[in-house]
């Protein structure tokens, strides 16, 4: 019969409400005279969190009945034997026509003057604040890349990133403020040898032994290095750095701040990609790739295993230094909040969700976990400000956008268990990579 | 005060932190020895253990009145099942279809559900710091043993005392029954233990459980002792317990908690000598002396090699 | 094949997103749209709203509110209605700085925040960058205003007035002749601390001990150890009352019975609940007493009326700064920085908290701090030192 499918999920069900429920239910009623605690019967509390998390409920389902659909109808092998689809396929992998889209990634922000735009009366397309987002994208699509080396490619834990991009963004800050007649673009290459040098140190006594242990030797990194900044005066202490100049990008060659430091930060992220896909379709990421699949198999087969790890790991360091010296010069300040678990985590979180191993993966899946939260905030008033949209989306759906920001650290919980169970592959990987993944 | 008996405070405070820090490692490294991974979200168990044991006693204070032992004994209780079922429910959610995956996979999938009770209990609970009531811990702290010029609070007694006890029971039961012999086998060669006629999903099962009730009681120490409950609170007793189960040598019960002293003294002897802001930077310190000195923990791992 | 897809969706992403975030400057920057009302004016209130901080930030960012609601009842400012913008900096300078730029791109003219000084601190350059005004109601780092910066105002005491307070105290008044001293590691509480040992070390007195805990320790009893072993006659605690309280608490356990001074950072409803509504020897530093105050009263009862908890020690504070923020702009008939700044700086204020003027800094000219302690379930301040 059906139902008996369906019973233990009846049963894990009933088990999920039961052990949450005083959580959801209930809330703490403290007595401060006689410093005990009561309870108290809550409803709402738990209501308001089902609440809030309609949206999520609802965009799960469509997603749901989605993959259903597209499982049923075989609408994305429909799609791979189209043959406008293949042609363009092949075009893009054959040709140098893929530059093209990098280059409208570049070119067209750059190109826009958002003031000669406004005083002819027209809305600019990229405003500033844009411009500032697509910036901080970029900076976590290159920490992403950086992190995808270790973690997708070797596949290695790390889970203090964060330590290394903290200390790119520190040198560079410290650079500046104690010794000024540092030129400010040296500080990009040096920082590139200096975290390469000091994943290397870290790497050294744990890449030896089980990969296990990198993770939390690089979470110690960081809590040690964020503590080491703070208690030192000469770091600023809790306050962080505040350089003299607000930002070393200036507006340069009719090009605004804002877009110099958009241009600088998608050349870098277009540079390391380009290295690092090269590196990655070389014998030294073919090693990796082995690595990652089985270690002692690798190893009979001749791969330098703790040689490659060692670079791999460096390497990941030094493009994170980097990312962190582009952040120090656009910004101006650097403080330890730089070097928190919930930045590693994040980055952890966009290249999983990217697929691991894959570079575009790391880049789409920084982009999507970086903008889906903004544009949810910006959502609601965009809603209000066109009717259609207000006529069809409901108004409690709408009240619960404006809560879901705070609800964004429980949903990458959720999307990280998700994705691992379901497509550990990420969004962009094949078939082929799921299998590696689920069953080596 | 004379600074020997200050020296010799400190020394118990370390104790006293080890202990605890030696509860939630127990856990991690059972579930790495078993399995070969690790279980981020060992500590989220510890700090739900804590909550749950509040609600509890709320519970039956609302039931029938304010008993302190009564109260507290059961609400250990409740803890510890509370904690149980948490781990369970992680395993049979998170952990058991990745078992043969690469192991990115069932590590990945612990941090998800890691942070995702983090921040179940920041929105469902509070936000900010809850106070312990204190009139439940208030007969173990407000009491004293006096050995010399050392004054040792019932409190401090009884988490001494619950992790000996605990680790003689976990020793016992590893290495003098049935029950362990399975344990063993499992963590060995999960095949071969099957194919012997052990459960495996039961005895994997079972490590969870027992590693989680042990962080429940943890929780509830820690709580009593500290006289707060934050949803946060198990990321880094978590960490802390990790890093001294590695110091200790993974997989290694008696490492476990030889790590724990070591870095629960180690902390109470930085704020001696160095200030209490230098605590993460001297236990780093540590972890990778011990890893380059020793690489494989104090006493040595015990974990199957996976071919 | 796999590129196409990537890029595809990253393409959507992009559009879509541009095009969201676009069409919001669109609406807002449009010149030409003949009969709508004059668009309002933008206030930002930035604060802490989570974390253990959040009770604090809460209450400030409720009183400007209050403030602005009045104002806005009486037709709001130079004739235009005032929108408030509040944004969480959740107590950290990274995100502050972002809150700033983000406020900044929204166009407000003016911000009442932060409240933690390792936000504010960071955040006001953007600020002055930007040429937006800045009233903080409950910063209290001297470095603040200490940077040239003409836009930046306090409506609060600084931390070398409050650690001086502090400090003296505890040698006049408590005759304490040996102190062990606590902080957080924040701008803040480091700085809080940094004042009272001067001044108590000034006076002749000697810190036996000063050490630093991160935020999110929880455990004190090797500090409270060393602090028996130091030989202290009594503490400062230089942080917030999150961690206060149960400091407290746990040096009370381990029969520590010293003075437990602190400023404030644990001036809050929450930190009385943790260490018992009459817990003896304990002081906090903190502005006057405005429930002496009877100007006070109307205030009180209307955040009664629409908030319902207790009012917190900040509400009045951030009151007041929208109440001096929009009768400077009233007064200068304009939202530019400069003017409204030049207005700020010469005329004195009538605020809750009595007649306020301030100095060229930015900040007040005169400041009273005055020491609280916990009686009867609540803070109530100690009689003025002779």
């Amino acid at each position: 019969m059906r139902m008996a499918r369906w019973r233990p999920y009846l049963l894990g069900l009933l088990g999920l409400a039961a052990i949450t429920f005083p959580f959801l239910w209930l809330q703490l009623a403290p007595d401060f005279d006689k410093n005990t605690v009561g309870v108290v019967w809550a409803p709402q509390h738990g209501l308001e969190f089902f609440g809030d998390m309609s949206t999520v409920f609802v965009i799960g389902f469509l997603i749901w009945v989605g993959v259903q659909v597209n499982r049923r109808f075989g609408l994305d092998k429909a799609l791979a034997a189209n043959a406008v689809w293949q042609k363009a396929g092949s075009i893009w992998t054959h040709s140098w026509a893929w530059l093209v889209v990098p280059l409208i990634f570049l070119i067209v922000p750059l190109s826009i003057r958002t003031d000669a735009m406004r005083a002819a009366g027209t809305a600019p397309w990229v405003s500033t604040s844009t411009l500032g987002l697509f910036t901080f994208v970029g900076l976590y699509m290159l920490l992403a890349v950086g992190l995808n080396i270790t973690v997708g490619m070797t596949g290695l834990l790390v889970l203090g990133y964060a330590g290394f991009y903290a200390f790119g963004a520190y040198f560079f800050a410290l650079s500046q403020q104690y010794f000024s007649f540092f030129p400010w673009w040296l500080a990009a290459p040096l920082a590139f040898v200096l975290g390469g040098g000091v994943g290397y140190l870290l790497g050294l006594p744990c890449l030896r032994l089980r990969g296990d242990y990198l993770a939390i030797v690089t979470l110690g990194f960081a809590e040690a290095f964020r503590e080491l900044m703070r208690n030192l005066d000469v770091t600023g202490g809790d306050k962080g750095i505040v350089l003299k100049d607000s930002s070393i990008f200036r507006a340069f060659a009719g090009l605004s701040h804002s877009q110099v430091c958009y241009a600088v930060t998608a050349l870098v992220l277009v540079l390391t990609v380009f290295l690092v896909q090269r590196l990655c379709h070389s014998p030294v990421g073919r090693a990796w790739i082995a690595i990652r699949e089985n270690e002692v198999a690798a190893e009979a087969v001749g791969v330098p295993v703790v040689q490659m790890k060692l670079l791999a790991f460096s390497l990941s360091a030094a493009i994170a230094a980097v990312a962190g010296v582009i952040y120090g010069a656009k910004d101006g300040f650097v403080s330890p909040a730089m070097c928190e678990f919930q930045q590693s985590i994040m980055v952890l979180a966009m290249v999983i969700l990217g697929g691991l191993g894959n570079s575009y993966g790391a880049l789409l899946g920084a982009g999507l976990l970086y903008l889906v939260p903004e544009y949810l905030k910006v959502l609601p008033s965009a809603i209000q400000n066109s009717p259609a949209l207000s006529a069809i989306v409901p108004g409690f759906v709408r009240d619960s956008f404006q809560h879901l920001s705070d609800y964004r650290w429980l949903l990458f919980g959720v999307v990280m268990v998700l994705m691992m169970l379901y497509r550990p592959q990420g969004l962009i990987g094949g078939s082929r990579r799921k299998t590696e993944m689920l069953h080596t | 005060m004379s600074s020997g008996s200050t020296l010799m405070e400190i020394v118990m405070d370390g104790i006293s932190r080890g202990a605890v820090y030696a509860l939630v490692a127990l856990g991690y490294t059972m579930v790495y020895g078993v399995l070969g991974m690790i279980n981020f979200a060992h500590g989220e168990v510890f700090m739900i253990g804590m909550f749950a044991c509040v609600y509890a006693i709320g519970v039956f204070s609302v039931a029938w009145g304010d008993h302190a032992l009564l109260n507290l004994g059961l609400g250990i209780l409740v803890a510890m099942i509370f904690s149980a079922a948490y781990g369970y429910a992680n395993e049979r959610i998170a952990y058991r279809r990745l078992r043969k995956a690469h192991a990115l996979a069932p590590l990945t999938s612990a941090i998800g559900i890691s942070t995702f009770l983090q921040y179940f209990i920041f929105l469902t609970v509070s936000k900010e710091k809850v106070p312990f009531p204190r009139f439940y811990s208030d007969f173990l702290t407000s009491h004293s043993l006096t050995i010399g010029p050392l004054e040792i609070t019932y409190l401090r007694l009884a988490i001494l005392g619950t992790t000996l006890l605990i680790m003689a029971g976990l020793f016992h039961l590893i290495n003098r029954t049935r029950l362990g012999i399975a344990l063993r086998a499992t963590a060995q060669d999960q095949l071969m233990a099957s194919l012997v006629g052990i459960p495996v999903d039961k005895i994997i099962a079972f490590t969870f459980i027992l590693g989680s009730a042990l962080a429940a009681i943890a929780g509830v120490m820690v709580a009593m002792y500290t006289n707060v409950l934050v949803f946060d609170a198990g990321y880094r007793v978590g960490l802390k317990a990790f890093t001294a189960a590695i110091l200790g040598g993974i997989g290694n019960v008696p490492g476990a908690v030889l790590g724990a002293m070591i870095l629960g003294l180690t902390e109470a002897l930085t704020t001696l000598q160095f200030g209490s802001e230098w605590n993460d930077v001297t236990t780093f310190a540590v972890l990778m002396l011990v890893l380059l000195l020793r690489p494989r923990g104090l006493l040595g791992e015990r974990v199957a090699d996976k071919v | 094949m796999r590129k196409l897809h990537f890029l595809l969706s990253l393409a959507i992403v992009f559009t879509v997103g541009s095009a969201l975030t676009g069409c919001q400057k669109a609406d807002q920057s449009g010149p030409g749209t003949p009969a709508a009302p004059p668009p309002s004016i933008k206030i930002g209130l930035a604060a802490v709203e989570s974390g253990s901080d959040a009770q604090i930030g809460a209450t400030m960012l409720e009183g400007s509110q209050i403030a602005v609601d009045e104002w806005n009842a009486k037709g709001g400012v130079l004739g235009r209605k005032i929108e408030t913008i509040s944004l969480d900096d959740e107590g950290k300078p990274d995100k502050a700085v972002n809150v700033a730029q983000t406020l900044v791109d929204d166009g407000v003219i003016a911000v009442l925040g932060h409240l933690n000084s390792g936000c504010t601190i960071p955040a006001s350059r953007v600020y002055n960058d930007a040429k937006i005004i800045q009233i903080t109601p409950g910063s209290t780092n001297p470095l603040y205003t200490e940077q040239n910066y003409s836009y930046a105002f306090r409506i609060c005491g600084r931390d070398d007035q409050q650690g001086a307070v502090a400090g003296a105290y505890m040698y006049d008044q408590l005759k304490l002749t040996k102190i062990a001293i606590l902080h957080n590691k924040t701008a803040y509480g480091e700085g809080l601390a940094t004042e009272v040992k001067k001044t108590f070390e000034a006076r002749g007195g000697t810190v036996t001990m000063f050490q630093g805990i991160g935020q999110d320790e929880n455990d004190f009893s090797a500090n409270i150890s060393v602090i028996k072993g130091s030989g202290a006659e009594g503490f400062f605690w230089g942080g917030m009352y999150g961690q206060g309280g149960p400091l407290c608490v746990k040096m009370r356990q381990s029969g520590l019975t010293i003075p437990f001074v602190s400023g404030d950072g644990c001036f809050d409803q929450s930190f009385v609940n943790t260490v018992g509504g009459n817990a003896p020897d304990i002081y906090l530093s903190f502005g006057p007493d405005y429930h002496k105050i009877p100007a006070a009263q109307p205030f009180l009862d209307k955040y009664k009326a629409k908030y319902g908890h207790d009012e917190g020690g900040y509400s009045v504070y951030g009151y007041d700064a929208a109440n001096v923020l929009l009768t400077a702009i009233d007064q200068a008939q304009s939202t530019d920085a400069d003017k409204v700044a030049a207005v700020m700086k010469s005329r004195s204020f009538d605020t809750i908290l009595g007649k306020i003027e301030f100095d060229s800094k930015g900040d007040l000219k005169t400041t009273a701090f005055v020491l609280w302690s916990v009686k009867d379930g609540k803070l109530q301040s100690l009689p003025a030192n002779p």
